[in-house]
């Protein structure tokens, strides 16, 4: 029983990792149809630098995402405070909405905020995509920082006031720094759901403007380059990096401050 | 000099009265006790005293002045938590320093005023740790720690060691007791423990569903429980309904046939009374009322010892080990009970 499980979880493990696998295994392969003999070149990083589109293209979506994960974080952690000190009817409904949020797909999302755009005068441009791609994380943000907020002691707020501590700064010294690791993960998360995002990006950008799943879509569509291979093996190895930084945000939170004796939060 | 009053204060929670008209009022440097059981609004009078609650009716006073309106971070009160509430991501000194530096204190004056505290709460070792690292007791000790490097006017105890074991829960009560010697803060010490109660503080408020049903010095809140209510929540009791007759300052009371002079008036008017007596006072002796042993709880040093008496009423002693040697279930026995041991109260 637990045996063909583990073969199950193996199987399933093994379909996941083997195209990824796969993907880096051709970005140092000199066959540019992924064909075999295998023959080690690096060829494609060397393609991917001399590429202006894909580059061009990587910065944009880094940038886009950098600026909708900030806004994220900021505008979701704020949410998370409030949610967590109310609990009217608006509150309520305002988590519906950010179930919705994720609930309804982006496709629909997608077309429903380029209509609302369209509406408005504004049109497709940076802008719009960057509200667009806020609002499809925010929820994100704000689910994981109402979670952090909820679990802790709600006592330690009132230990600092009675220490003296006003609500401001109670919330600076207290709250915030213990919400941090939260906070960060949510924006992080934002960040990568930015990034892949191609549906939000597809309606809301300037046509013509291409972020990096825009572009690939684009080149896969008339010619495929392994540089793209270069690529994907290079986002992967970033995406490893930030989700070991989340894991350890996750469960090193404790740690942050174990080390040194300074007597200053 | 800080002296806190409870005037007439009342909380309601929506259409739930959680307290009704408490008020209270401890002297400068005394260590009082709210005892009651869970529910019974002692927790949220305490709150309200340290401000994170705004009473519904009442005032609340420190030396006389109105502090109702006064939020808790210039109340000047300091409080112990019983789940620590330690900040988690400062390490020991740095949670102790938290007041000072709220209250901008220069940092080598923090420096020497945290070295000093953590030397009377013997934690000196524990300066860097982080408090995930520390017991139960050690982290008491620094949320104590924490609140006394303010010299607070008031200090506030809630529930302070019902999170602890048993061992480590007698050394922080002596430690407790200790330092209120040591500095004389004015104490307000909320409990569901009466043995705590009755060990820390000098005086004792009962609370039961917001209403005070009695407030007296400790030793008189168990030896004179007021009404039937704080006789059973505080210590054990043995209850039965007797008639009575009113002889002046003296009462006469009938235990199954055997008369009792107990020397003190019985209250109301009515001609029957409930005879309250502690299970110490009951003793097993060669003379006296006839019992037969019903059943028997030896608890090491001491042992409780149920009596059933000729009409069925059931009696509990509590002696000690010696007195208690030898005896058996369905033994005939004699009970003494000293008449100035026996309490009148009226029926509720």
């Amino acid at each position: 029983m637990t045996r063909n499980l583990r073969l199950c979880v193996f199987g399933a493990l093994v379909i996941l990792y083997v195209p990824l696998l796969v993907v880096i295994l051709m970005s140092f392969n000199e066959s540019p149809y992924g064909t075999f003999p295998f023959s080690f070149t690096l060829k494609w990083y060397d393609s991917l630098l001399g590429s202006n589109d894909l580059l061009l293209a990587s910065w944009r979506s880094v940038w886009l995402s950098l600026v909708v994960g900030t806004l994220a974080a900021i505008i979701g952690t704020m949410l998370a405070i409030w949610r967590v000190a109310t609990s009217s009817n608006l509150g309520v409904a305002t988590d519906g909405l950010l179930v919705a949020t994720v609930a309804v797909p982006w496709l629909i999302l997608g077309i429903a905020m380029l209509q609302i755009f369209n509406l408005l005068g504004i049109g497709r441009g940076t802008v719009p995509s960057i509200a667009g791609n806020t609002v499809v994380v925010l929820p994100y943000v704000v689910f994981v920082v109402v979670a952090r907020l909820r679990g802790l002691d709600e006592n330690l707020v009132d230990a600092a006031r009675s220490l003296g501590a006003t609500p401001i700064k109670a919330f600076y010294r207290i709250s915030l720094p213990l919400a941090l690791p939260a906070i960060i993960g949510g924006a992080l998360l934002a960040f990568v759901i930015c990034f892949n995002n191609f549906t939000i990006q597809y309606f809301l950008l300037p046509l013509g403007v291409r972020t990096l799943p825009l572009e690939i879509y684009s080149q896969v569509r008339t010619g495929y380059s392994p540089a793209i291979n270069a690529l994907a093996t290079v986002i992967l190895g970033t995406t490893v990096v930030l989700a070991v930084i989340l894991e350890r945000l996750g469960a090193g939170s404790r740690q942050i401050r174990a080390k040194g004796n300074s007597w200053r939060s | 000099m800080a002296q806190l009053e409870v005037r007439n204060i009342s909380f309601s929670f929506g259409a739930t009265k959680v307290l009704r008209d408490v008020s209270m009022i401890i002297p400068d440097g005394e260590f009082h006790a709210l005892l009651g059981p869970s529910g019974s609004g002692k927790t949220t009078l305490l709150r309200i005293v340290a401000g994170f609650l705004k009473p519904t009716a009442g005032r609340i006073l420190l030396n006389g002045k109105d502090i109702t309106d006064v939020p808790p971070e210039r109340r000047d009160i300091g409080i112990v938590f019983q789940q620590y509430a330690l900040f988690p991501h400062l390490n020991i000194a740095a949670n102790l320093a938290f007041g000072l530096n709220m209250r901008k204190v220069r940092k080598t004056q923090i420096a020497s005023r945290v070295g000093k505290i953590l030397e009377l709460m013997r934690l000196e070792e524990y300066a860097s740790r982080m408090p995930g690292q520390l017991s139960g007791g050690q982290k008491q000790r620094a949320a104590l720690a924490r609140a006394l490097i303010l010299n607070p006017a008031i200090l506030l105890l809630d529930e302070p060691l019902s999170a602890l074991d048993r061992k480590i829960r007698s050394e922080l009560r002596e430690e407790l007791s200790r330092v209120h010697r040591e500095t004389h803060t004015t104490s307000l010490l909320v409990t569901h423990d009466q043995e705590e109660a009755l060990m820390l503080a000098s005086n004792v408020v009962v609370l039961e569903r917001g209403v005070v049903r009695q407030s007296d010095f400790a030793e008189r809140l168990y030896a004179e429980p007021s009404d039937l209510w704080v006789a059973s929540f505080v210590g054990r009791t043995n209850q039965f309904r007797s008639a009575c007759k009113r002889q002046g300052e003296q009462t006469l009371v009938t235990v199954v046939g055997h008369e009792f002079v107990v020397p003190r008036r019985a209250p109301g008017a009515d001609e029957y009374v409930v005879v309250v007596v502690r299970p110490e006072e009951i003793s097993i002796s060669d003379g006296g009322i006839p019992a037969v042993v019903s059943g028997i709880a030896r608890m090491g040093a001491t042992a409780r010892i149920m009596t059933t008496l000729s009409d069925g009423t059931t009696l509990e002693a509590l002696v000690l080990a010696p007195a208690a040697r030898g005896l058996e279930c369905g033994q005939n026995v004699y009970i003494q009970i000293p008449p100035s041991a026996i309490r009148l109260l009226i029926e509720q």
